[in-house]
């Protein structure tokens, strides 16, 4: 089975205390509708802002990005 | 919707409300029996200032709308999303422009040649402004 990429910034988000879509997106450089489109599966980030994103939240890569069964 | 949709969406209206009234006044020259080329560049001239003056107003219009969403600079996935939908507009470009310089082997007029490459080009850029739209609106929420 194909396997691709899910993540956890939903989650990160909301213990982040509820964090919105917009703030993270500003504070790793891309807009509100990228951080949706990354969050939601349908547009994968490149390796940098991956690493901002976990970064961001005090994570590991694979903390907030899996690469799993589809 | 981000501000480079909104614009693309500017970009692609007023490309083809323009040109296609372009086309349009040129087929009519030509029925009429005036495919004269001064006439046609002249014809180009008002198109070229409309979509400029179009471009102008409605970015503006729209940074003034939202304001906090109004930048020039893009983000990796609008980079992303333009790199693809350039790489293919480019393929259209390529194949068009072959087809209109080889039409010019049957004995087409310069009216014919020039216009048909300036459809190419319209073409080609139409192509990459839909594109666009169409991975923009894919990725929303």
């Amino acid at each position: 089975m194909a396997k691709r990429l899910t993540n956890a910034i939903r989650t990160l988000r909301f213990h982040a205390g509820e964090m919105t879509q917009a703030e993270l997106g500003e504070k790793i450089g891309v807009t509100r509708q990228t951080v949706a489109a990354i969050e939601q599966g349908k547009y994968s980030p490149t390796l940098e802002t991956a690493f901002r994103i976990a970064d961001v939240f005090g994570v590991r890569l694979d903390e907030a990005f899996q690469w799993e069964e589809g | 919707m981000t501000f480079h949709e909104k614009s693309r969406w500017i970009a692609l209206l007023a490309n083809l409300a323009a040109w296609s009234w372009y086309f349009v006044a040129v087929a009519r020259l030509h029925a009429a029996g005036v495919p004269n080329v001064p006439y046609m560049i002249a014809m180009m001239l008002p198109v070229i200032v409309a979509i400029t003056v179009i471009h102008i107003v409605a970015h503006v219009a729209v940074a003034l709308w939202k304001p906090g969403e109004a930048r020039s600079e893009t983000d990796e996935r609008e980079q992303a999303i333009a790199r693809r939908a350039a790489s293919i507009a480019y393929n259209v470009l390529a194949v068009g422009l072959v087809l209109a310089v080889g039409a010019t082997l049957f004995n087409w007029t310069a009216f014919f040649a020039v216009n048909a490459v300036m459809l190419v080009f319209i073409l080609a850029e139409s192509v990459r402004y839909t594109l666009e739209i169409v991975a923009y609106r894919r990725m929303a929420a």
